[in-house]
């Protein structure tokens, strides 16, 4: 195996772990549009931005009663 | 007893009482549905339920089971 | 508290711009949790232009009840002595019914504001709203601003900083003056301890009967014998409960509020309201939702259509052939990469990684964006337009039959671009069963990650030719499971109860803004792209692995090398280890090879992955995606096309992906009911390829003991979803709505 072979090998195997790193940090949020900056840890419903959009969906297809 | 339910598309009427108890019949008052409140039933959604009123100035639509409880003229 | 701290509470109705004004004044960085004690979100932020005002954000109510936390915890906050001034949004639109809280919010004795919302566009109606008289009439400023456009907000925030300086309480209105002979006198049998600024708050309340107002004032016994003698002698006396006097009264002073200050101008039948007499029209509504569903769906990826013209072009040149550009051609992507790995003298296995792994499956996946685009733009149309709170109207009816409500299609319309928000929607479902068996459903609604999906099932099932209206088929597969799963499930134990009550209103149509229409598409073009760059990377990369590696002849290694070039190398691979031991589950549904199963597996981890991991399990090199060969190659691994069509039901309807998944953990905040969730989906699934596979055999006329199992469950389906529903199913709820000849308590 060549240089190159061991190079590329190491960029591969670096993108896997960061896209899995990625994944472990952002769970739900990975897919997320935003990009979702928020830690995921510590926001709820309310501060994820991308609900943001279902919540103006949500609003704007009405208000329900209990 | 003639309810809001019984009401034809295109036809108004005046409500005369809301009957029930709770936190339902409350909500539909404060949305402006009280005694003397009149309405005009606009359409009703595909296989009959729920209807659309217009009150007060602005579009509601309620179901039938709800408007159940709404005594009209 | 700092004494240079001020406190703004920010009151109105729901829908009327108020997310907007609290942005604009807060710049969107507050903090978001919950109120104490419940669920409902709470929302503070400091002013970005200063920061000693603090601004709370209530949420969105018509009325200071006692029944819902939203309102409790409002008229709590609101009472507690932290707010110094209340803004109180009035929406120029819905004057009557804002006005409805205002008076109430009015009622609390603070300095109020007034924000007189959309004024402009009520102009424009021709009808004109006369501020001055509405302030004198409220006692308070009125400020007129557009949220929408951004004007008037620096008046208003002036206008709150001079009202809590001045702390000049509000005049209230009056009632009739029978009704506020009673309110004087219980007002004066309430203890000497509750100010002056409140007294007429909780005269009010304890008028209503308000049981949470009461506790807090614990008035003596005597008092409160007092009290009932003097609201049960005026309920006499109006023939009428406390309630709805009070009620009737507001609206009463609404009237005249109205009259001095609103020249409404003659009215006409709205565009609006024209469109929705066809659109929600009785008959048409419904084959209308269904025409245009199939129209999206068949648009984007029909065969002439400019996305899989766009798809197409991607697939075959850019990561086929290779192009021309000005007379110039260009290599396509494949081809360059392989140029530059041959330069560089990489090995056969890191060329396999490379081009057979990721650039083949990333590619794949990539090669859907203009299909993708499309979807959306459609889409993002509808949704922005206002068409899908119709379509919620609509379907209300169609789910209420079946002890659904309209609610729970809110976030089935969402799941159609991501399911992940689509789930998370289902926190507006206050009813714990529906929003159980929603987040239940939603996922069966296609999201934008099956589209290629679909595109491909579409391909192998009909190659070339005029085959749009298979992807619209499977949308709607996932409609009718959703309702199908809805009715068996309302009438079991589990789910059984009264559909909840659903009054909404229904927002004038509007073009959708050029802006917020492409931020829409954008967002989830882009999200597809990352996905595509990140999950799927890894997962070609991860499965190009598992297809490689494996045992031969007792040793381990790299196939294709130990294997001396065999053509077959694959089915020794650890992959293929894996796939054929899962396998025979898929027997009876006409796909049992490893890479079928293989397949399904890492559709768990995104949905692009059939597609992605399938180019790569099928080795495609040069070709990708669209092309004939990928159709061919996948049409392949099937026996026949029922065994294409279970698979397509399959995977489109099992459990979605990882994200959707933890999602659904999230909101169902159990273990066992996520598992329930996943089962359910899983089961379903399988069920209905079972029943596709099997039917589709016996028309063929093969018959096995498998197409009996078939039988016997379509057969258990058909029964549980036309049984009616058992007695039991809504009597826990049956003493809510009581029979007519009951008087009101």
């Amino acid at each position: 195996m060549g240089i190159a072979d061991i190079i590329i090998l190491a960029l591969v195997a670096a993108g896997v772990i960061a896209v899995i790193l990625r994944a472990r940090k952002k769970g739900a949020c990975a897919d997320c549009a935003q990009g979702c900056s928020c830690d995921h840890a510590k926001h709820g419903a309310g501060a994820c931005p991308a609900l943001k959009g279902v919540d103006r969906v949500a609003d704007e297809l009405g208000c329900g009663v209990r | 007893m003639k309810t809001l339910g019984d009401v034809k598309v295109g036809d108004s009427s005046t409500i005369v009482k809301l009957h029930g108890t709770g936190a339902l019949r409350r909500h539909l008052m404060d949305l402006g549905l009280i005694k003397g409140t009149s309405f005009k039933v606009v359409k009703v959604a595909p296989l009959g339920d729920p209807v659309e009123i217009t009150v007060r100035g602005y579009e509601l639509s309620i179901r039938k089971e709800e408007a159940a409880i709404v005594e009209v003229e | 508290m700092a004494a240079s701290q001020l406190h703004v509470a920010l009151a109105g109705n729901p829908n009327c711009g108020k997310t907007t004004l609290f942005n604009l004044l807060t710049g969107q960085n507050g903090y978001v949790g919950n109120w104490p004690g419940v669920t409902v979100e709470k929302k503070e932020a400091r002013l970005s232009s200063d920061a000693s005002v603090i601004v709370t954000d209530l949420p969105g109510i018509y009325s200071l009840s006692p029944y819902s936390p939203e309102e409790v915890v409002s008229r709590d906050y609101l009472m507690s002595g932290e707010p110094d001034v209340v803004i109180q949004l009035l929406d120029a639109t819905n004057l009557e019914r804002n006005l409805y809280l205002a008076l109430q919010v009015v009622e609390c004795g603070l300095p109020v504001v007034v924000a007189l919302n959309m004024a402009d566009l009520v102009e424009k109606n021709g009808d004109k709203i006369d501020t001055d008289a509405l302030s004198k009439r409220l006692g308070a400023p009125v400020v007129m601003i557009s949220a929408l456009r951004n004007t008037g907000i620096d008046e208003l925030i002036a206008a709150a900083k001079r009202a809590a300086a001045a702390k000049h309480a509000v005049p209230e209105h009056k009632f009739d003056s029978a009704i506020e002979d009673v309110l004087d006198k219980i007002e004066k049998l309430l203890p000497a301890s509750v100010p002056a600024s409140k007294r007429r708050y909780y005269a009010v309340k304890l008028f209503e009967r308000d049981e949470a107002a009461t506790k807090l004032i614990n008035p003596t016994k005597e008092a409160a014998a007092a009290i009932e003698q003097i609201i049960a002698q005026c309920e006499a006396d109006c023939d009428d409960d406390a309630e709805s006097i009070i009620a009737g009264e507001r609206y009463a002073v609404i009237a005249h509020i109205m009259d001095a200050c609103v020249k409404k101008a003659p009215s006409k039948m709205s565009v609006s309201e024209k469109i929705d007499r066809v659109v929600t029209n009785r008959i048409l509504g419904l084959p209308i939702f269904v025409l245009i569903m199939w129209a999206v769906y068949s648009i984007a990826t029909s065969a002439d259509a400019f996305g899989t013209a766009g798809t197409d072009w991607v697939n075959d040149c850019l990561f086929g052939d290779g192009f021309e550009l000005f007379g110039m051609a260009f290599p396509s992507i494949p081809g360059a990469i392989e140029g530059m790995l041959a330069a560089a003298g990489a090995s056969e296995l890191v060329t396999s990684l490379v081009l057979d792994g990721i650039v083949a499956g990333v590619g794949a996946v990539l090669g859907f964006i203009p299909q993708m685009f499309v979807l959306f733009v459609l889409l993002s149309f509808l949704e922005d337009c206002g068409y899908l709170a119709r379509v919620a109207f609509v379907m209300d009816r169609v789910f209420r039959r079946f002890g659904l409500s309209g609610k729970s299609f809110i976030p089935m319309l969402v799941a159609t671009g991501c399911g992940v928000p689509g789930v998370l929607a289902t926190k507006t479902i206050e009813n714990e069963k529906d929003r159980r068996m929603t987040v239940m459903t939603t996922t069966f609604i296609p999201c934008g990650a099956k589209l290629p999906v679909i595109a491909l099932l579409m391909g192998a099932l009909v190659g070339d030719g005029e085959a749009g209206w298979i992807s619209p088929l499977f949308y709607f597969l996932g409609v009718i499971a959703v309702i199908v799963s809805g009715v068996m499930l309302k009438k079991t134990k589990l789910f059984a109860g009264r559909p909840t009550p659903f009054v909404m209103e229904l927002p004038a149509y509007h073009f959708p803004s050029l802006r917020s229409w492409w931020l829409h598409i954008w967002e989830r073009v882009s999200a597809y792209i990352k996905k595509a760059f990140t999950i799927i990377f890894a997962s070609t990369v991860v499965v190009w692995f598992l297809m490689n590696f494996g045992v031969y002849e007792g040793a381990f290694g790299f196939l294709p090398e130990i294997t001396g070039g065999l053509e077959e190398f694959t089915s020794y691979s650890i992959l293929a280890m894996i796939g054929t031991a899962i396998g025979w589950v898929f027997i009876p549904l006409g796909f049992s090879s490893w890479e079928t199963t293989a397949m399904s597996i890492s559709g768990l981890v995104a949905k692009e992955n059939l597609v992605g991991i399938a180019s790569t399990i099928l080795a495609v090199g040069d070709d990708t995606g669209l092309s004939p060969e990928l159709w061919q190659a996948f049409g392949g691994l099937f026996p026949t096309a029922g065994a294409i069509a279970a698979f397509g039901a399959f995977n489109l309807l099992c459990a979605p992906c990882f994200a959707a998944m933890g999602t659904i953990r999230a909101q169902m905040n159990s273990a066992k009911w996520t598992a329930i969730a996943i089962g359910y989906e899983c089961g379903f699934a399988w069920i209905v390829g079972l029943m596709i596979n099997q039917f589709y055999l016996l028309a063929q006329g093969v018959f096995s003991v498998w197409t009996v199992v078939a039988i016997v469950i379509a057969a258990l389906m058909l029964f549980q979803i036309f049984r009616p529903m058992p007695h039991w199913a809504w009597d826990d709820d049956r003493a809510e709505v009581k029979a007519p000849a009951g008087a009101a308590a």
